[in-house]
């Protein structure tokens, strides 16, 4: 930079300033920074508590009324993130057994650091940066300013510079007020993980101010009026913000279709439901069909009474032998169906899976046509609320059911069994106070960045290519 | 008559630089492809429901898609989900036609967003020049010296610029919506015609407000750059500030908790329930069939009792917050017109909670028959559920706060800008 830039960069900067409608632009997103993050804030703190309550109400139900039957469903709790008040919930349904819906969430999406950088930031920033040239034009002193000693890159980067820097004031001062409010809140549990995801989202939200600050100069450096320069660069703006990113998933749906949902659904609980029972029923019949045409007495037994045929297995050991052995070919047999229709199941989970996750690559590729797109996959995964952060949950889940859960429910069982419980076991009431807990291990800030160099990689190319042909538009830009 | 002049003059200025035929086209595409997009996610969730509605054989309540979802989605994929009634608790089952979970992180281009967020800019952007340009160009003082009054300059150039905008809009959506069967596939049921009829109009009274919000900011500044950002500051707050907010500040001042903990107190009420069910059923264990089914109807039905309060009490303070936002974010045009518009296309908060209410009633009337059928009763059928359905001057009339809302805000800045230009200094 020379010092050419830093002086324009300077004056711009100073401008900028005392302009009145830039101090009430600049005190509207001040203000919703802070304002957002305090209501956040608040609104977390609550929900903890009411948490750190519903769980206290939980363990005690587990210990009255507790049973194996349906623990799991008891166990799969987990505390709101305090990363909640930076990006809210993005969806309203409830889980799969959810009666209720967060209707609010669906229809008024709340304000969060998202929607006040990513829609008002953005719009404050093509507004401040559309007229860079043109204003300068039609007041007659760009002719000035190009025969100074400042070359035309001089130029064009003090105003980038000059304009990033002015808006950096309302972005960094409610960034900072908001962040130290949410550090010294006590019924936030903020701690270095935290702090460093809200220092990358902040990290990015400069870099997505200095892409709007670009288009705006872009927009100004190929047009002649301050109108024209406003009209393209909104346009943009319009396209950037509001279609391209809506569009992009149902785009993406008709591309790279995953096939229908519910089918699939429909399909895997028949998996392990009927087509299971009638695999069941052939491999037992194929498999106990060599003992029962060496004994076909069995068939007459079966076709007597329940108190004929216990007078009949006890005067004939033999027999009983035989259903002993038959018994145990039946357990193999349904074992055995049950080992190969999970196979099928998980088959057919992954490849429904791996054409979700195309359908979501994709609906990325497009949505990454928009620096907007950009941050709110970035701010997605640095908070932990994306698509990437409900995978990894998942998996550790499942980790935990095999390594922790299910030796638990075995081991458990198996006391049961030999306490000698009368009636079912597993809906019987046992009061579980030492209960295995699923506790999701976050992912480290560092992990959590480098997932977003993709988003941060599209947002810098755009910023790049804007500045790229802002200077192309410039250096042949008629001053007069 | 000088009123009429002079609107002619502002239409003939919009055709005469291209402005109106550009809006018109633009208008168009936007409105067409969000037809062609939300017109597929219909299907596939019409496909979606044809798998898991009920044959009549079963105690499952789904509502079919409605094709007004077209036009706002809203909470339609929430009200077409399957709830099958079991003997403890109703299971739940998500019907959506997509698991990309991005389809949230978005929001949806349904016709009510265009409305809501894009056309409303065209609206600012339409009417943010209506008088300072006039001044700029040093127009203004020949317009009225010419012995017409400012009251009629002022209404001839609000009329004039509301038609370039209110009719491409209006023949844009009444184009697609005459395409609609023959080339997206769309069938309405009897009625739906009156329910689009009111979103289009209400939409037509929406953007009316955002222009005349745009007139007035017009007519209160002198230069042209300052009115512009002051309008499209204006629009961001009406849209996306004062909704956002709103509903935060809701969160915040009204006590509901959060769905996580509503969830817990259900399962906590199943898993008590169930086992007090199967103390009475052993303690029962060797008395006539009569006295285990008494008994089985006694335990779930004593579960089912519990959770429905538990239920009722989340939506009374889900309905608090819902009624606190709607407080506050109908000071926006925005959010008033999504609200009403919502509501006569069926899709809204109200709606989705009104379907609750009816799937709980019709629940608890065939709760004996599925008690019935899991003692091993040979059951019959099952009666069909009806989703409640009401007229569009019902839900008119139920949302009259947010229509009173949008006409105050219109009438008072439409006042603002009659007496803006009455008092404006043309020097």
């Amino acid at each position: 930079m020379t010092r050419q830039t830093a002086v324009i960069a300077l004056k711009e900067l100073r401008e900028l300033m005392v302009t009145g409608r830039f101090q009430a632009a600049a005190a509207l997103v001040f203000g919703l920074f802070a304002v957002t993050l305090a209501l956040a804030t608040r609104t977390y703190a609550r929900a903890l508590q009411e948490y750190g309550i519903a769980d206290a109400a939980r363990l005690e139900s587990l210990r009255q009324d507790g049973h194996l039957n349906r623990v799991t469903m008891w166990l799969a709790t987990e505390p709101p993130s305090p990363l909640s008040i930076l990006v809210s919930r993005r969806s309203g349904a409830g889980g799969w057994l959810s009666f209720q819906v967060d209707g609010l969430a669906v229809a008024f999406p709340p304000a969060d650091l998202v929607l006040v950088m990513g829609i008002v930031l953005s719009l404050v920033a093509v507004l401040f940066a559309h007229d860079a040239f043109t204003g300068e034009r039609e007041r007659g002193t760009l002719r000035l300013l190009v025969s100074g000693a400042a070359s035309r890159g001089d130029v064009l980067l003090g105003k980038l510079l000059g304009r990033i820097g002015a808006l950096l004031v309302p972005l960094m001062g409610g960034l900072l007020v908001g962040g130290l409010a949410l550090a010294l809140s006590r019924d936030v549990g903020w701690g270095r993980t935290e702090t460093a995801a809200f220092l990358a989202l902040a990290g990015v939200g400069v870099l997505f101010v200095a892409v709007f600050v670009s288009l705006g100069i872009l927009a100004s450096a190929w047009t002649r009026t301050t109108h024209g320069s406003l009209a393209a660069s909104l346009l943009a703006w319009a396209a950037f913000i509001l279609i391209i990113p809506s569009v992009a998933p149902y785009a993406a749906a008709a591309f790279a279709p995953t096939g229908n949902y519910a089918l699939h659904q429909r399909a895997l609980m028949s998996v392990m439901d009927d087509q299971r029972d009638a695999l069941v029923d052939e491999l037992v019949r194929e498999w106990q069909a060599p003992l029962l045409s060496q004994h076909p007495e069995v068939l007459d037994y079966y076709a007597l009474s329940r108190s004929e045929r216990a007078a009949r297995a006890a005067a004939d050991p033999a027999l009983t032998e035989v259903l002993t052995r038959l018994s145990a070919i039946g357990d193999s047999a349904i074992a055995e169906a049950n080992n190969r229709q999970r196979v099928k199941h998980e088959r057919m989970v992954e490849e429904f899976d791996a054409r979700r996750d195309a359908q979501i690559r994709l609906t990325g590729r497009f949505a990454s046509l928009s620096p907007y797109s950009a941050l709110v996959l970035a701010s997605l995964d640095l908070t932990e609320s994306g698509h990437r952060a409900a995978t990894r949950r998942a998996q550790q889940h499942r980790q935990w059911q095999e390594d922790v859960f299910r030796p638990w429910y075995a081991a458990t069982l198996d006391s049961l069994r030999a306490a000698n419980l009368p009636g079912d076991w597993s809906n019987s009431r046992i009061g579980l106070t030492e209960l295995p807990r699923f506790i999701y291990a976050r992912e480290p800030v560092g992990a959590r960045f480098l997932a977003t160099l993709p988003p941060v990689g599209a947002l810098s190319g755009f910023g790049l290519g804007f500045v790229l042909l802002a200077f192309v538009g410039f250096r042949r830009y008629d001053v007069r | 008559m000088t009123t009429w002049i002079i609107a002619r003059r502002e239409i003939a200025d919009a055709v005469g630089t291209g402005r109106a035929p550009l809006l018109f086209v633009l208008v168009l595409v936007m409105l067409g492809t969000g037809m062609l997009v939300l017109r597929n996610d219909y299907h596939a969730r019409m496909e979606a429901h044809a798998l898991i509605r009920p044959d009549g054989t079963q105690p499952v309540m789904a509502v079919s898609p409605s094709p007004l979802s077209v036009f706002a989605r809203g909470l339609d994929d929430a009200m077409g989900r399957r709830f099958e009634v079991n003997p403890g608790f109703i299971t739940v089952g998500q019907t959506q036609a997509s698991a990309n979970p991005l389809f949230g992180a978005f929001p949806t281009p349904d016709w009510l967003f265009l409305f809501r967020v894009v056309l409303a800019l065209l609206a600012f952007l339409a009417g943010y020049d209506l008088i300072c340009r006039e001044k700029a160009q040093g127009t203004l003082k020949l317009l009225l010296s010419g012995g017409a009054s400012r009251a009629s300059v002022a209404a001839g150039k609000w009329l004039g610029s509301w038609l370039v905008l209110v009719v491409p809009v209006v023949l844009a959506a009444l184009l697609w919506l005459a395409m609609a069967g023959p080339l997206f596939g769309l069938s309405f049921r009897p009625g739906d015609g009156g329910a689009i009829a009111a979103f289009v109009a209400l939409g037509v009274i929406y953007l009316t407000v955002c222009f005349t919000m745009a007139a007035a900011l017009s007519a209160l500044f002198h230069d042209q750059t300052t009115a512009l950002v002051t309008a499209v500051l204006v629009w961001a707050i009406v849209v996306f500030v004062v909704p956002g907010g709103g509903v935060l500040a809701a969160r915040h001042v009204s006590a509901a908790r959060p769905l996580a903990v509503v969830e817990s107190e259900l399962q906590q009420a199943f898993g008590r329930g169930m086992m007090n069910t199967l103390d009475l059923l052993h303690a029962a264990a060797d008395q006539p069939s009569d006295v285990r089914f008494a008994r089985l109807h006694e335990g779930w039905g004593g579960v089912h009792e519990e959770r429905d309060r538990i239920m009722e009490r989340a939506d009374a303070e889900a309905a608090q917050v819902v009624r606190v936002a709607e407080a506050m974010i109908r000071v926006s045009p925005a959010g008033a017109f999504e609200g009403a518009a919502t509501r006569v296309l069926g899709t809204s908060i109200h709606d989705e909670a009104q379907l609750r209410r009816r799937i709980l009633d019709h629940k608890n009337a065939i709760l004996l028959d599925v008690f019935r059928a899991f003692g091993g009763e040979e059951g019959g059928t099952f009666p069909a559920f009806q989703p409640p359905r009401g007229s569009v001057a019902d839900a008119l009339v139920s949302r009259g706060a947010d229509l009173v809302a949008l006409l105050v805000t219109g009438f008072l800045s439409l006042l603002v800008f009659f007496t803006a230009v009455r008092e404006y200094d043309v020097r």
